[in-house]
């Protein structure tokens, strides 16, 4: 264990060095991540203006979950995105030979070897907007609601991470540029809307099959609404399934590996 | 060389750009099409589920001038109509030929750099406009439109004619955006900011009606709506020929500014230019 983190130290090393040497482009993710913030925020005040509550929840509950999204989306980037996105092309080139011959896990080292310290100060900005969010529902702030909800976003991150790895791992048999990643961009919308919005059929594919609302939605429920064990469970039942269908996905992956470049 | 005989020879690579990228984009064919039908299922899926739940809560039949219905058939032409406007960033090579300082081999093609992009973007177009039209008859025998927007030929054509031209409109602004390159180690966080703020303000996320009416007034001048709002509402049959007609010349002026803006960028750029990447 003290070895992963110590690997992870010089990984974090190398991503800042890296970061510093493009100054503009460091500028520019700031201002990027700041729009996507104003207009995921912009979305639900223009829809809070023409109905008082959505999906059982007042706008400053909203609120709160756009806030939970936005940080889970933001350590998401700054911690795996940039390792996702290059996976496809390692695997597609041959690379991958280098990092399957090094003494730690494959798993670990390729989605973690990146970290994108050009994404960090977005990170932060979340983080701000999470505070401003969580100011419009003092009532129900506790020392021991918060800490649930940190673990529960850092729950979300994993399971951002383990969905988007389901739809990247196939490029070890499509050969494509990107798998299915794109198609995972589609998906992960419905990660921005509040669960109770879907019913039916959609609601059972958004909690169990591709598990998209259990991302931010059920944080917010959590954290928001009174404590519903069944709910938290659900919640660390579907991780701890999706953990072993990408690691069974990504043995047999390796194993279809050829080193050739394609 | 006389000019026609120029002409045609300039066509005729045209042309044959046209087609390589049409087998391009058919390269890989399962993840086209579960992007393409991805993208339309998460757009219409989040909406109705969504605005079931707001004229649920509300007891509205009507939200700002679309009944549910028309609502859902609004987000359904959203995707379908970025995909003909947005064809034209389909590939956003601009910046990587500069990166990579393969810019210089049109030096030496017969055609000029913007033409030769802009043909190599109409195959995605081409593709578009034609999965719009069959997504559309098919919603209209298996599902209907709403009697409020009836189906109309003409407003279906007038629509799609407006989204082409959104298409160029969009190349140029994502142009201006790309030839940044030029001067900076990435455009890929500019090109995202332009996308966010595009599908906000050109009523992608939201029809722009649902806006503060002040709002409305300062978009209608920016180029947004005319990338989304402006080429859906046309198919709806929700604007008229006096408003279509001031659309237009909208979008011409911003077209011709963009092409004076983007003609000094690149002369500048060119400048700048190396050849050697980074």
């Amino acid at each position: 264990m003290l070895r992963y983190l110590r690997l992870y130290r010089q990984f974090l090393q190398f991503s800042f060095s890296r970061a510093m040497e493009f100054r503009l482009d460091f500028f520019f993710r700031i201002v990027m991540d700041l729009v996507y913030y104003m207009v995921n925020i912009a979305f639900f005040r223009v829809i809070y203006g023409h109905t008082p509550s959505l999906a059982g929840w007042t706008q400053d509950q909203t609120m709160l979950f756009v806030a939970i999204f936005l940080v889970v989306d933001a350590i998401h980037m700054t911690v795996f995105t940039n390792n996702l996105w290059f996976l496809p092309q390692l695997i597609n080139s041959g690379s991958l030979d280098y990092y399957l011959t090094r003494p730690v896990s494959s798993l670990f080292f390729l989605s973690l070897r990146e970290f994108a310290a050009n994404s960090f100060i977005n990170l932060i900005m979340a983080f701000v907007i999470l505070v401003w969010a969580l100011h419009l529902n003092l009532t129900v702030l506790s020392a021991g609601n918060l800490l649930m909800l940190g673990l529960l976003m850092l729950n979300g991150v994993l399971l951002h991470y383990l969905i988007a790895m389901i739809f990247i791992i196939p490029v070890f048999w499509t050969h494509s540029g990107r798998g299915f990643g794109d198609a995972f961009q589609v998906f992960s919308r419905f990660t921005e809307r509040p669960d109770r919005l879907f019913t039916g059929g959609m609601r059972i594919f958004l909690t169990y099959v591709l598990p998209m609302s259990l991302i931010a939605s059920f944080p917010a429920r959590l954290f928001l609404e009174a404590f519903d064990a069944g709910l938290l469970m659900h919640l660390v039942l579907v991780t701890g399934v999706f953990i072993l269908i990408v690691r069974i996905f990504w043995a047999k992956g390796l194993k279809a590996y050829s080193s050739a470049s394609s | 060389m006389t000019p026609l005989m120029e002409a045609r020879a300039q066509a005729a690579v045209l042309r044959q750009v046209f087609s390589l990228e049409l087998r391009r984009a058919f390269a890989y064919r399962v993840e086209f099409w579960i992007r393409f039908a991805g993208v339309i299922f998460a757009n219409v899926a989040i909406a109705y589920f969504l605005w079931q739940a707001i004229f649920a809560q509300t007891g509205s039949l009507t939200i700002e001038g679309y009944t549910f219905r028309g609502m859902i058939l609004y987000y359904l032409l959203v995707p379908l109509t970025e995909n003909i406007t947005r064809s034209s960033t389909e590939h956003g090579a601009v910046s990587a030929e500069i990166y990579s300082g393969s810019l210089t081999r049109y030096l030496i093609y017969p055609v000029a750099f913007f033409p030769y992009r802009y043909a190599a973007t109409a195959a995605s177009g081409a593709i578009a406009v034609t999965a719009l039209v069959i997504v559309l008859t098919s919603y209209g025998f298996l599902i209907g439109w709403p009697p409020e927007m009836p189906f109309s030929t003409v407003a279906v054509v007038t629509g799609l004619v407006a989204a082409c031209y959104g298409s160029l409109l969009n190349f140029l602004l994502v142009s201006m955006v790309e030839m940044v390159a030029f001067w900076a180690d990435n455009t890929w966080s500019l090109n995202v900011m332009l996308m966010f703020s595009a599908r906000l303000l050109g009523g992608a996320l939201l029809p722009l009606s649902l806006l503060p009416s002040g709002l409305q007034a300062v978009l209608h001048y920016t180029p947004f709506p005319y990338l989304v709002s402006f080429p859906v509402l046309a198919m709806l049959g929700k604007v008229d020929h006096a408003a279509f007609g001031e659309g237009i010349m909208i979008m011409t002026s911003w077209i011709l500014a963009l092409g004076a803006i983007d003609a000094l960028i690149w002369r500048r750029g060119n400048r700048k230019y190396t050849g050697v990447g980074v």
